[in-house]
């Protein structure tokens, strides 16, 4: 079942056009990879599919118009994951993730056993259980990034947008993030992840988009999106490929001269 | 438990029903002492029974209104703080960054300097009323609408500057020396010698603004994470923006023009419980309308006993209290950032 469908996606700001004409689907179950180069326009497509920039084109969200949907029924239907670990006041990490269940509560309306039993499913799925009184702004990097991952997951929207979500993170809490997310799409979810690190992408991903000066280079299977031509297109690399314990991957190798 | 943990050490129940009951005895003391110290029973029964001599008198008519309106006053003062450190995300913020108090305080000085304030008795607050109401609306003219924090800080200290500014004129130009000694005292802030009609005028402005501000929290939750990750929760931040500044317009602009401008409540306040309620914006508001009252009206009582030449006026004194502690509160964020 097709949970986003953004077609025909515009976004200038200040005159300059920073994404044209790009599209990007994802099915329920899917992780989707939006890869390119920096200024590629990669976080600008995710915000304006997040209704967090202004746009032109279709969004489709289960197949309805997403300007049909008021904000909180917006907030149900897409999480979204900014780039970034910053938290502005020294929270508990069970109470940054009990936000996530905001779009889910009336005005006035206090939380119930549905909302405590969403931050228990997020907060065991993080793996961060045993951190829910500690103070996330004494949280090592990677537990914190799992935190604000939970607080995302705790909304339980059919749809994730991630935006940079292993950025800044060591080679261990970068796969854990990564076996997290492709465990959250294998139990149902549609997630768009932001990603730099293409090993990871084409290893973990089950589709990936390339984007490249505001348009969208190449779309499908990892490698053939991956294949020379695209890296070379896009990103000026040659890669080392192989196998190892029976997967294929793709590592950047080499930068090529310009033209 | 790490150093600085965030868990809250005590219940938000609990939290509330001892701020309550402190409010409940410094408002019961607060009419008793004075020039004239009134004990209790006679206070209940100036206030309940209706009695007519010279200490229900005192009561009712001269400490009662100088009672709730350093409760109202204290209250929006700590709940417009609370509100705005959220919204900027900053424990440095407080109600007079937007520039409402010194445009109210502008606004008082005009009516004295123009001797229009003695035409008939509302006459300075109503002024003092107009000036908040003319910065709030060009605050929200200049910043409101689609502008970033930055632009909403700029503009509050370009309209409180300015303020500041056409203020110092009219003391400058004073016409004879009262009147330079009047604009002075009034902007010294106080709540002495306020009437009932003053309390009717200001209540109704400074409910409509905590009934503007009582709405705010979640949204304040939601901005811990951020901006962009509060509006994906659903938050409308214009909106959020728009309640806030209004209700701190309305709140502490009606309580300026009673009282004169009374600062440093609204920064403290919220500071003090900040660490009681695990830091969470929402859980803070209450608290902080709570103890704003309870430290003003201490803060009226103790300017009522401190042995001076005259009275204490109420803004000295929490500026007193309050310039010292912000230079600590600084010393503190620094060390933390280190």
């Amino acid at each position: 079942m097709t949970r986003l469908t953004a077609d025909g996606i515009n976004v200038r700001i200040d005159g300059a056009e920073i994404v044209a004409g790009a599209s990007l689907a994802a099915a329920a179950g899917e992780l989707v990879g939006l890869i390119g180069p920096n200024g590629a326009g990669k976080t600008t497509l995710l915000r304006a599919v997040a209704g967090l920039a202004p746009c032109d084109g279709t969004v489709l969200l289960d197949g309805r118009p997403a300007a049909a949907l008021d904000r909180r029924a917006f907030a149900r239907a897409l999480a979204y994951l900014p780039q970034g670990h910053d938290v502005h006041w020294p929270l508990t990490a069970r109470r940054l993730v009990a936000l996530g269940r905001l779009p889910h509560l009336a005005p006035w309306q206090r939380p119930g056993p549905a909302d405590a039993a969403a931050i228990d499913r997020a907060m065991a799925r993080t793996d961060i259980a045993h951190l829910g009184g500690r103070n996330v702004q004494t949280l090592s990097g990677g537990e914190r990034a799992r935190v604000l991952l939970a607080r995302a997951l705790a909304v339980e929207a059919p749809l994730l947008l991630a935006d940079e979500p292993i950025a800044a993170l060591d080679p261990y809490h970068q796969l854990h993030v990564m076996a997290l997310l492709r465990a959250t799409a294998d139990a149902g979810a549609a997630i768009v992840a932001v990603l730099h690190d293409l090993t990871l992408a084409a290893r973990h991903c089950d589709r990936l988009v390339l984007m490249h000066e505001g348009r969208v280079l190449a779309e499908g299977d990892p490698a053939a999106v991956l294949d020379d031509g695209n890296l070379r297109a896009a990103y000026r690399l040659a890669a080392l490929r192989g196998t190892h314990e029976g997967s294929s991957f793709v590592l950047p190798w080499r930068r090529l001269p310009e033209g | 438990m790490t150093a600085g943990a965030a868990e809250a050490r005590i219940g938000a129940p609990t939290l509330a029903v001892g701020l309550v009951a402190l409010l409940a005895g410094l408002a019961f003391l607060s009419l008793q002492v004075g020039q004239v110290a009134i004990p209790a029973a006679e206070v209940l029964r100036g206030l309940v029974a209706g009695a007519d001599d010279r200490a229900a008198l005192i009561v009712r008519e001269i400490r009662l209104p100088r009672l709730l309106l350093a409760g109202l006053i204290g209250a929006s003062l700590g709940l417009a703080g609370a509100a705005l450190q959220g919204l900027l995300r900053n424990p440095l913020a407080e109600p007079g960054l937007i520039g409402v108090s010194a445009s109210g305080g502008l606004g008082a000085v005009v009516a004295l300097y123009f001797g229009f304030a003695a035409a008939f008795p509302l006459a300075l607050p109503l002024s003092a009323m107009a000036g908040a109401l003319i910065a709030t609306l060009a605050l929200y003219l200049l910043a409101a609408r689609d502008a970033s924090i930055l632009t909403l800080i700029l503009a509050g200290v370009a309209i409180s500057s300015f303020a500041v500014a056409m203020t110092s004129l009219a003391l400058n130009l004073s016409p004879t020396p009262y009147a330079l000694s009047e604009m002075v005292l009034w902007l010294l802030g106080s709540v002495k010698d306020r009437s009932m009609a003053d309390v009717a005028l200001a209540a109704p402005f400074i409910l409509l603004g905590w009934a503007l501000l009582a709405g705010v929290g979640r949204g304040l939750d939601a901005l811990s994470l951020g901006e962009e990750a509060a509006r994906s929760l659903g938050v409308g931040l214009g909106r959020l923006r728009a309640l806030i500044i209004g209700g701190t317009a309305l709140s502490v602009g009606a309580g300026v023009a009673v009282s004169g401008s009374i600062g440093f409540v609204g920064l403290v306040v919220p500071h003090l419980l900040r660490p009681l309620v695990g830091h969470q914006p929402s859980r803070l508001l209450l608290p902080s309308a709570l103890g704003g009252a309870a430290l003003l009206i201490a803060a009226d009582i103790a300017a009522r006993l401190i042995p001076a030449r005259g009275e204490l006026m109420l803004g000295v004194l929490t500026a007193v209290i309050g310039a010292p502690f912000f230079l600590w509160l600084i010393l503190q964020t620094r060390r933390r950032m280190r």
